[in-house]
């Protein structure tokens, strides 16, 4: 029971990171980004070609991962969803055409990968002895990773909370007619906050890759459909109910994988579907 | 809506042109098999199921704009029905050897009934939550197939006895055709008329009467009978199919893909779409498997940016405006 619980818990501080970019993303730039997974992959293929081909740290790649994330957060923004939405004239318009270019982001981007790493699966096995928790012997990567996963959410949250560009960006997911109004540069926020997404989405990425061995250009989609649960659990930008949303997610997911494994993957659809019909504004939501 | 409008004028005018048109391709189509290769046989088929496909989708999700994510869970279930049935036919002699049409038939009204259910509940939600919660509704079909098929079943693969392909020819054009028409007859109906209503502004078309609830459910459970009759002819394709590949990711994002470089404006836009887009895909995607498809991705990225409101629907509006308002004076005469 004790190490369903460690478990749960571990495995919920790896999704809480997973999650956050996209709760950063969609509360308040209001872009839809379906290749949430698939740019979290590109982290882990990052970590796999440095790792693998110059032999660096693992850990080390996390910078360099998350340097290039904020790089192609920017260029992506600007290239392709800045212009969605100034030509967008309602929040909905915004999701459905950025929907679409999700699409094509997509395409593209498991296809370069595929062509340039193939699409035999990827893994950097790192710290793969034993550790003891409260009695209970967990993997050392994921301590590792959760403890790593935790202190990165930390931040992000001190950044959010405490910073006056963190105030600017919560006074844009509430009312982003009347922040522009008081100076606040919207067209900044939007860029920052969409590379930030990609940035935890990309750091969430190289971790996983340290943790899971059968990582293929294809499997961003179960990524993309946990940092949906979560955001909806946790409700549209909502730092510290998408962290509780990703605790209940990574618990439920780890005891059903120790119960029957299964049915892991549809007992978290089956959570989400129940969540939208009782509580569709999330467990927080007003 | 003006879509509407332009196509019955255009009907009205180019009318014996327009028919001759429509004859020469259905001519085309039955007669195929006759001077074609197998090879380009199943090109031809399998885009027709795409475009039949993503026309169903387009009968909801296109008019009324609420996004669905999850025609993988419809397709799979009418593949996984049928696969099913025809298995257990051929095995035990318990249950009758029933003609293909049939099960189509019942495929079809399974999903009917599972849609109806699924609609009622779910359609109180709107824009990104009603599309997280279908493409949920596919994923978690997978797993649940998934887990019953190897769990109850014995083998994680269904065997279907093989059709010829002239069968699966004949079976997915029909079906596709049937399918164009359908979609074409409830699109100009009234329940056609209320979803796109609704597309247009949910609260004016409650306040005209329209009891939204009930056609958003209609609507989504109508377009899901026909997602489930293109799943269950794409059934023949196979001698053996898994939930893996009957509840495939691509079945859920294809059809919202293909429907939107058309452009969701008219009603035959999404169908030149989905057809072009196919049938490239069918003849480039074998040879040039992740080149073709990244170039897709990137045509895909550049018209959601320049040309959000899709191929098809924007060279129309291109043509009238070069040939100066001569397709409209043609087509109004």
């Amino acid at each position: 029971m004790l190490d369903v619980v460690i478990g749960g818990v571990l495995l919920g501080a790896l999704y809480s990171l997973v999650a956050v970019g996209l709760n950063i993303q969609y509360g308040i730039t209001r872009i839809l980004n379906l290749a949430y997974g698939e740019l979290l992959i590109i982290g882990a293929y990052i970590t796999f070609f440095f790792s693998n081909f110059y032999g660096v740290n693992p850990l080390f790649t996390l910078i360099l991962s998350g340097l290039i994330a904020y790089v192609l957060g920017i260029l992506l923004q600007v290239a392709v969803f800045r212009g969605l939405i100034h030509s967008s004239s309602s929040a909905e318009e915004l999701e459905f055409k950025s929907l679409f270019a999700c699409f094509g982001l997509i395409y593209i981007i498991q296809n370069l990968l595929a062509n340039i790493f193939g699409t035999s699966p990827i893994g950097v096995p790192y710290l793969m002895e034993g550790i003891s928790v409260l009695g209970e012997r967990f993997k050392m990567n994921m301590v590792v990773v959760a403890v790593l996963s935790v202190l990165i959410n930390a931040v992000m949250y001190a950044f959010i909370r405490f910073t006056k560009f963190g105030l600017a960006m919560r006074a844009t997911v509430e009312e982003p007619a009347g922040a522009q109004l008081v100076g606040v540069d919207v067209l900044k926020i939007h860029l920052v906050s969409f590379s930030i997404g990609c940035l935890t989405a990309m750091l969430a990425g190289s971790m996983v890759c340290l943790i899971y061995p059968n990582l293929t250009p294809y499997s961003g989609t179960f990524y993309t459909i946990i940092a949906l649960i979560t955001l909806i659990l946790g409700g549209r930008g909502n730092f510290l109910g998408s962290v509780v949303g990703a605790f209940i997610l990574g618990w439920s997911h780890y005891a059903m994988l120790k119960f029957k494994a299964a049915l892991a993957d549809p007992i978290i659809y089956v959570i989400l579907i129940m969540m939208l019909i009782i509580r569709p504004k999330g467990l927080f939501g007003r | 809506m003006s879509g509407a409008r332009g196509r019955a004028l255009s009907l009205k005018g180019c009318n014996s042109f327009l028919l001759a048109v429509l004859a020469a391709i259905l001519a085309f189509f039955f007669l195929a098999p006759l001077f074609m290769e197998v090879y380009y046989l199943s090109v031809l088929r399998n885009s027709l199921l795409l475009a039949a496909l993503t026309m169903s989708w387009f009968f909801f999700s296109g008019t009324t704009r609420y996004v669905s994510l999850g025609s993988a869970a419809f397709f799979g279930t009418g593949l996984y029905f049928t696969a099913l049935y025809l298995e257990q036919s051929v095995l035990s002699k318990h249950l009758p050897v029933l003609p293909l049409p049939l099960l189509m038939l019942m495929a079809g009204l399974l999903n009917f009934a599972i849609a109806f259910v699924v609609g009622l509940i779910s359609l109180r939600l709107k824009g990104m939550h009603f599309a997280v919660a279908t493409f949920a509704l596919g994923v978690a079909c997978r797993g649940i197939f998934d887990y019953v098929v190897s769990d109850f079943m014995g083998t994680y693969y269904t065997h279907i006895p093989p059709f010829s392909p002239e069968v699966t020819y004949y079976t997915i054009t029909v079906t596709a055709l049937a399918i164009f028409l359908f979609v074409f007859v409830l699109y100009r109906s009234k329940l056609g008329l209320a979803l796109r209503l609704i597309g247009e502004n949910e609260e004016v078309a409650a306040h005209l009467g329209v009891n939204t609830s009930l056609v958003k459910t209609l609507g989504f459970a109508v377009s899901s009978m026909c997602i489930g009759f293109t799943g269950s002819c794409y059934a023949t394709i196979f001698t053996v199919t898994s939930p893996k590949l009957a509840f495939d990711y691509q079945f859920s994002f294809l059809p919202p893909m293909m429907a939107m470089f058309g452009g969701l404006g008219l009603f035959y836009a999404p169908l030149i779409g989905a057809m072009a887009l196919s049938l490239l895909r069918e003849l480039l995607g074998v040879t040039l498997v992740h080149y073709f498809l990244l170039t897709l991705g990137a045509i895909i990225v550049l018209i959601a940016k320049f040309v959000p409101e899709g191929v098809v629907v924007f060279l129309k509006r291109r043509l009238e405006v070069g040939l100066g308002g001569r397709l409209g004076r043609l087509s109004s005469s």
